[in-house]
Order: C-alpha cells, then structure tokens, then sequence
C-alpha cells in the first residue's frame, strides 16, 4: 500500500473515534449536574427570575426531546457551527474566543515542547554514549529531578523566582532584562514578528514553557539515554565499527537514528500532555490560553463552549495521533503500511 | 533597557527610605522615556500600541473576568463599566444615599408611584450624539424587552415599572410605562411605591445609551449587533470610553475628552485579565499594578496600620513592607455582601440542630482566623451599613440580643440544646453541609464538623461550586449550604424576601417547611408589613424599618439562615496612585485619580 492509501485509511479510521467522542461529549455534558439555565439567570429566586429561567430552557432548547438535542448538537459540530458562548461571554461565537485563546496555548506548547526536546534529547544522548561516568550520573539525577517536581509546586515557585527576581537574584531584574516584559499575562502577538516583540514575548514564556516541559524534559533525558545504551550495544552498530566507521558517523547515521524511534510516541503524547496539564500552567501564569477558557467554561456550566472544545482537541488528539503514525513510518521503514505485515 | 538602578539598591539597603526609593524609581523611569529615541512610548491615547506595558497614565488594576459590555447583560462592576456608562442617578463614588447624575432633578406624585425626572442638558455620548429623554426609554425597554437581556428582573420585580401583560403573561412591547415627556424629561410610573427607587436606578442596568444602537426590540431597527455593542462598541455617556478589550488578556478604556463632568486627569484604566489570585498579587509585587487586592491566606494583618476610619467605616493607613519592600496605602470598605449558611428546613427540620449550630459558631472567631480578619463577623443577614437604624443599631443589636452567643463559641449550650430535644452520643443527628470549593470554606465546615460532633450533630461536609450548589438548591437535595449574596440596592428586603415561608415556591433559599408556625407567621406578618410600607413618608419608613427588625429576629429565633460574615473589600495602592477608596456600593469613577511618577 502506498503512504497515501495509509493516510487515507488512517483517516477513515478517525471518523469513528470523533464521533464516539463527541456522543460521550453530549452525553456527559447534558446527563451532568450543571444546569446551564441557572448558570446564566443566577438564583432563580423571584418570580419574574424563575419566569426567566424557563425563558432561557426553552430559548437553550433544553425542553426538546434529548433525542432531538443530539441530532442537532452533532450536526452543528460536524458542520463547525460551533454557536454562541452562553455565560463566560454571552454574545460571542465560541469560534472567536477560541481563536483568541488558541495562540496562547499554541504558543506555550510549542516552546515547552522545542525546549523540552532541544534540551532533554541531546543530554540523554550525551549521557547515553557516556554511560557510567560523572556527566552521566548528573544528567541522570537532574533528569530524575525534573521528573519529580510537580507543577503546581515549580510553576508557583519560577513565577516568584522570575517576578521578583530581584529579591532572589541579588538585584538581576529578570522584567528589565534585553527587554521589559512582565512575567504575568496573556501574551500580545500583534508585534511578535519585530525582534522585540519576539524577544519579549519569549522572555514570558520562558518560565511557564519550563514549568511544562519539565516532566517531557526529564522523560527523554532518560528514555533518550536508555535508546543510546540499547542501540550503541546491537550488532549492527558492531558490525559498523568493525568495518572500521569513524566514531562520528556511527554515532549520526545508526545510533541517533533508531534513537530516535523510541521518542517519537513520548514527544507526540507531551502534545496531549499539553492540553490538559496547561490549564494549571496557564491559571498560575495568568495566561488565559484554551486550557484555562475550557476550565472556566466547565465550572461555569458554559455548554457550548465546552462542546466545542471538547470537539477541538478531539479533532486536535486525532490528528496528532495520525501525524505520530506517519513519522514512525518515515524514520522507521520497517514500522509496515500494508496490514498486517508488521 | 535598565530603569532601576535605584530599586535594586532599596533591596538590598533596607534603610533607603520610601520616599527616595521612589524618586530613584521615578528618575529611573524617566531616563527610560527619554532613552526611548522614536518617542512611541510618550504616545498613550491612540490605541496603535498593544504593548502590554501600559504607556501613559493608566491607572492598572486587575480583574478575575469579563463577560460583556451590554448593560442587559452586566449584573456588576467589574472593569468600570460604570466609568463608561451612566445612570440618571448615582452613588458618587460608590456612597451612599444615591444623587442625581444624568437626571438633575426629580417630582413625585401620588405618594412615590409616579416620577418624574428633568434631565441634564448638553450631555454628549462617546460618538458625538447628544441624550434626550427617548434614549432613557429606549435603554430601560431594552432592559426588558431585549432576548438577551438577563436583568429584566431589575424593574419588573420588587422595584417594578407599570406595563401590561398578554393573555400569555408575556410582557406587551412598548408598555412599559417610561415616557418623554419632552426631549428632557422623563416619566416613570410604578406598579407601587419603592422606597429605594434612586438607588435602584443606579444600578448599572439602568445605564442610558443612545436610542437605537441595537435593534433587537420592537420599533428599532439598530445599527450594530448585540455582539458588537457588548464587546467592541459599546456607546455611553461616562467619563471613559472603551478602548480595547481583548479576551483573557486585557481590557483598557480611555478619557473621554467631551465628558460632560469633570473630565479625567490620567489617560485611561487598565485591566489585566487574570483569574488566580497569586498571578495577581506577583503583577503587583512586580509594580505592574497600581491597585490591588488580597486573598485572605496572602493578607498578613501584622503588617496593617489602621491610621483612620471614618464614618461610613472605610478604614485607611498603610500596609507592609511587601515582599518588595515597598510600603503601601491601604484602604478599605464594607460591601453589601454577606455569607450565611443555608439550611433547607424541609431536611433539617429540627429546630434545636439548627440553634445548636448557631451556638457553636463563632463568627468573630471566623472572621479572624480563617478570613484573616478581612471580612467582618456577620450576626444579621442584612450588613450594617444597609440595616434598619444604620451601623450602630446593628452592633447594639448584635451584641445585646443575638441569641448563640456574640464573639463566643457556647459548645456546651449546644449540648444541652441537644440532649433535651433528646439526641445523645449514640443518637448523633445526621446533616450534610456543603460548602464552597475553596480551603477556608473546607476548613470552616471540618472544624465546624468536628466542635458539633461534641453537640451530638454529626455534619457531613461536602463541597460544590456556585453553578451547582444553585441547581442543587433548586431541587432541594441539600441539608445546609454556604452561600454569599450581593444587594443589589441597600435594602433588607433584597436578603428579607427569602426570610418567610413560601409554600407555593418551594426551592431555593426560600423557607418551605419545618419552620414552627410561631416565627414562620412572625416573618410572614412582618413581610406584610413591608410591603403596605413601601412609600417613602416617615410613618412608612418607621413601620419599615420595624418590619426588618423583626423579621431579622424571627430568622434568628427560626434559624433559617444562620449570618456568618459580612464582605469588606481592602486596596492596597502604591504611593504614586491618588485614589479614593470606594463605599459601600462597591464602584466608582476614576475621574478623580491622579498618577505621579509611576515606574
């Protein structure tokens, strides 16, 4: 089969995990004990408040028959027609506050990603082709380290540490540092593309990309050291060095390689990760990303909006989940397109 | 770029003191304008810079949330929306009794039912048009009228604006009965007097708008959406205007330079949007508010001096050193809110496990322990500066006839309180609480759970937030819950109208059953006391104030909802801020405040 007739199937495949995801969505949501009606009227406590509270059951369609609720809520998400967010902002289409929300979440999640990967691969690699020595027993530990710190704890102690840095860094003022930035904040892209606006910009989200990398960052250290010690010690790699290959090559073409196989579904699941261990990251920071608008929207009994992110990062979920199938079959040949020949 | 040589040094040099701690921080600033060589920083007022440093002289201030700018919709001040719309009356800076804002001058007829208002003149919105009276008219049918309205209750219920009703019960278009008379004066007859009819009018739901900006009542046609005036345009008369408001991140409005007031000195407000408390409190310590507040668990009262209170009970002085080492003012205010536990008496139907309860909490005790002394011990429902008789009745009051002990825990009342009504240690009454998700509630309702066990109460403590508490409320599955509750006009009936039996309506706060006739019959008397007494003559407001007393009383002797605190809101504000603390009403205007040499 060819790669394109894979992706093809890989595809179909997803329409079921969308929907099923998006009944038990519907069903969750309207079986809960949230009562959406009240969330938006208050107390319904005085006559004309009760009056309204039927009003917005009925305007919610809320009095229709479950059944006829789900045909429709399907087919609103299927056609995006994602609505209106009833309480945290009434008027607003849900698809507004998630294009508001999305790039500050989307920005967090890439740097806590390229920094957990750009830092926590190369030094479990370096501590793998040094198996057993003080770098490696450092590297080890820290990568332990990182590991055990939960977020909560580290993000409440960088957002003190880097707010008032002052008092911890013998005067080094973290906020007036290249450029002022504030450590607290949703970020503002509209000049991210000038240095300055980048430099800023990254600057803030340096500690909360820290805080959420750090567990990624301490899971590959280790599990990029352990793929090093495995791979370093197979016979191909044998045989590499008794055809006399420099140390160099061994090292790029067949070490770092198949490596790197191991890695892939670590990397592509700190994606998930990400969605729902950013709301913590994001409510310390003061961020105000996807993460943070899906708690509110919970707790605040907003329906639509939860509907609609549920829908989103099922789509988001789904997707990942086929690109994380696609690279294992360009770094890995062998991983089969064709059924069941792996 | 470096501004602050002068900071670090105060941290390390503790003696520095403030005041030239603040000039080496203002020359700092300072010589960071002048190092800025393409001058954008100077440049406030044109909206081009989304920097979120704030340039210019915005006053900063935090807020947990915004949800719409459309004044059908808003049920708080949360972002000024009180700076952008106006009222034709006011608490000038959130005191009461309520003045004349929009309207200059007001007639009654025929014993408070009918009012009539001349109007200012001359008054111009932020898009150039000028009000009349057909804007007043437009704005309140709005309120009613509109499908998106959420306030309708504020003038079609206790304070209620004539209209007709169809066959239906739904209301007629155009009946309310709000009329201009001319271009300057309006005509408002109610279905009955309403002694607080300025102070509700206050409110911002009664905001005046110009006629027509959205068509979503019968007879306009509109010229932008709902959406669009609640989150981009919104049009009004106040001191400020919007002028940015992104979601979950910032919010900003500035001076608005034709208002027909005292024009404002600084340039604008700005809010940051951020919902956790210590993400907050860090933007302050980090000088990126000028304003801001405190959790109780980040409140230390060691560090509080109290310099003046004065006689509206707003206390002021000066708090810290901060863990920046900066000293800053402190002000505060008693609000209109109070928390009590919620006993639904058709579940805990006995009488002496209710009182029981009451004995062994200690209001001063909570206030001061879990609260940090941050909000005030409540012993009435209605909070002081709204009871019959004003502050000093409610604390004489309180201390003379509160009947569980005042200041005190009486453990062992509650016992004996028990033991007669026949329960003992192996015949525990069995009642759930639930409380607020929040670890002050949690620890209130343990330590409350573990004081009763010893009056043979044996509590269950549970937690939910207030959008399920409500729907829970609403089907009665509750034994007792914590609630808090906000005036929305400082009057005793806004918390009274739940304190007497309403069998017809059985749910929610209301009490429905298990009360004795004796207190039930008590309220209900008094209830109809009020309500013959609504007008605004002495002999009324006499007999009125006697009805608030004695339902107050009978709530107490019934225990339907047991008082708990009353909510005082704290500032904490650099020295660079000239601002006045806000009373009981919870809002003001930032006309008045002046910045100096902010960092």
């Amino acid at each position: 089969m060819s790669r394109l007739g894979y992706l093809a199937r890989r595809l179909l495949l997803a329409i079921p995990v969308v929907l099923f995801g998006t009944s038990l969505t519907f069903l969750i949501i309207r079986m809960g004990p949230i009562d959406p009606a009240a969330a938006i009227v208050g107390s319904p406590d005085t006559p004309s408040a009760q009056a309204q509270y039927e009003r917005t059951r009925e305007q919610l369609g809320l009095t229709q028959p479950l059944w006829d609720q789900y045909v429709e809520f399907m087919t609103d998400l299927l056609l995006f027609d994602l609505g209106q967010s009833w309480v945290l902002s009434p008027g607003t289409n849900t698809y507004d506050l998630i294009l508001t929300y999305a790039p500050r979440t989307l920005w967090l999640g890439f740097w806590s990603i390229l920094i957990a990967v750009f830092v926590g691969i190369p030094l479990g690699f370096y501590a793998g082709l040094n198996p057993n020595t003080r770098a490696d027993y450092l590297v080890s530990f820290g990568g332990i380290v990182w590991r055990a710190m939960p977020n909560f704890w580290l993000a409440i102690i960088l957002l003190a540490l880097f707010a008032q840095s002052q008092q911890y860094f013998f005067g080094f003022d973290w906020s007036g540092f290249v450029v002022d930035s504030e450590v607290t904040g949703a970020y503002q892209f509209s000049d991210i593309t000038t240095s300055e606006g980048f430099v800023r910009e990254f600057k803030r989200v340096l500690p909360a990309a820290l805080v959420l990398g750090s567990a990624s960052m301490g899971n590959e250290m280790r599990i990029g050291r352990t793929a090093v010690l495995e791979t370093i010690n197979s016979n191909y790699v044998e045989t590499a060095k008794a055809k006399g290959l420099s140390t160099t090559k061994i090292v790029w073409k067949h070490v770092f390689r198949n490596a790197l196989i191991p890695l892939v579904p670590v990397i592509t699941s700190e994606a998930f990760l990400l969605i729902g261990g950013a709301v913590l990251v994001e409510v310390v920071f003061g961020i105000n990303g996807l993460g943070y608008l899906f708690f509110q929207a919970v707790i605040n009994g907003d329906l639509p909006l939860v509907a609609s992110l549920m829908y989103v990062f099922i789509l988001v979920l789904v997707g990942v989940n086929i690109i994380q199938d696609i690279l294992y079959t360009i770094i890995d040949p062998r991983v089969g397109l064709e059924e069941g020949s792996a | 770029m470096t501004r602050s040589v002068g900071a670090d040094d105060s941290t390390v040099t503790d003696n520095l003191s403030r005041r030239s701690f603040l000039a080496a921080g203002g020359a700092g600033a300072a010589t960071a304008l002048a190092g800025c060589s393409d001058g954008e920083e100077i440049d406030a007022g044109n909206g081009a810079d989304e920097d979120t440093d704030v340039d210019g002289d915005y006053l900063r201030m935090a807020v947990d949330s915004v949800s719409s700018l459309d004044p059908v919709i808003i049920q708080l001040d949360s972002v000024g929306e009180y700076n952008i719309y106006e009222r034709l009356t006011d608490h000038r800076n959130g005191q009461l009794p309520a003045e004349g804002n929009l309207a200059e001058d007001w007639r009654t007829e025929d014993d408070g039912r009918i009012y009539e208002f001349d109007l200012k003149e001359g008054v111009q919105y932020h898009d150039g048009r000028e009000m009349t009276a057909d804007d007043v008219v437009y704005a309140w049918r709005r309120m009613a009228e509109s499908p998106e309205t959420r306030n309708a209750d504020d003038l079609l219920d206790t304070f209620e604006i004539a209209h007709e009703r169809d066959d239906d019960g739904e209301l007629v278009p155009d009946s309310l009965a709000v009329e201009a008379v001319d271009d300057y004066t309006v005509r408002v007859e109610l279905a009955q007097p309403f002694y607080l009819t300025l102070d509700q009018l206050a409110n911002i739901s009664f905001a005046v708008y110009p006629a027509g900006v959205v068509g979503d009542i019968e007879g306009y046609d509109g010229e932008m959406s709902q959406s669009e005036f609640g989150t981009e345009n919104p049009i009004g008369s106040g001191p400020f205007q919007l002028e940015e408001w992104e979601d979950g991140s910032h919010l900003s409005i500035e001076r608005f330079d034709e208002y027909h007031g005292e024009v404002a000195d600084i340039d604008g407000v700005h809010w940051s949007i951020m919902d956790d408390s210590n993400a907050r409190l860090n933007r302050a310590l980090n000088r990126n508010l000028d304003v801001f507040t405190m959790e109780p668990s980040q409140f230390d009262p060691d560090l509080l001096e109290i310099e003046e209170t004065d006689e509206q009970g707003r206390e002021f002085g000066t708090y810290g050193p901060l863990d920046n080492d900066e000293m800053v003012q402190y002000q505060s205010s008693e609000v209109l809110v109070s928390y009590y536990i919620v006993f639904n008496t058709a579940n805990v139907d006995e009488l002496a496990v209710r009182r029981a309860i009451g004995h062994v909490i200690d209001q001063h005790e909570l206030a001061a322990n879990e609260f940090n002394d941050m909000y005030d011990p409540g012993y009435h429902i209605v909070p002081p500066s709204a009871f019959p008789g004003g502050e000093d009745n409610y604390w004489e009051m309180a201390e003379s006839d509160y009947p569980y002990g005042y200041a005190e825990s009486q453990i062992d009342e509650a016992r004996e309180l028990m033991e007669d009504a026949g329960y003992g240690e192996d015949d525990m009454y069995e009642l759930s609480l639930t409380v607020y998700p929040d670890s002050i509630w949690q620890d209130f309702g343990e330590l409350l759970a573990s004081q009763a066990r010893a009056a043979h109460i044996d509590i269950d403590v549970q937690e939910a937030p207030q959008s399920t508490i409500i729907n829970q409320a609403i089907e009665g599955t509750m034994d007792a819950f914590t609630l808090w509750d906000r005036m929305d006009y400082p009057g005793p009936d806004v918390f009274h109208r739940f304190l007497h039996p309403t069998p017809e309506m059985p749910q929610f706060t209301r009490i429905s059953a298990g009360v004795d006739s004796e207190y039930a019959d008590e309220a209900a008397d008094a209830w109809e006391q009020y309500l013959d007494n609504r007008g605004p003559s002495d002999a009324e407001e006499q007999a009125r104030n006697e009805a608030f007393e004695r339902i107050e009383t009978a709530n107490l002797e019934m225990v339907a909802q047991l008082p708990l605190l009353h909510e005082r809101v704290h500032r904490f504000v650099y020295d660079w801020v000239d601002i006045d603390m806000h009373g009981a009403m919870e809002y003001q205007q930032y006309n008045t405040v002046s910045i100096d040499d902010q960092p």
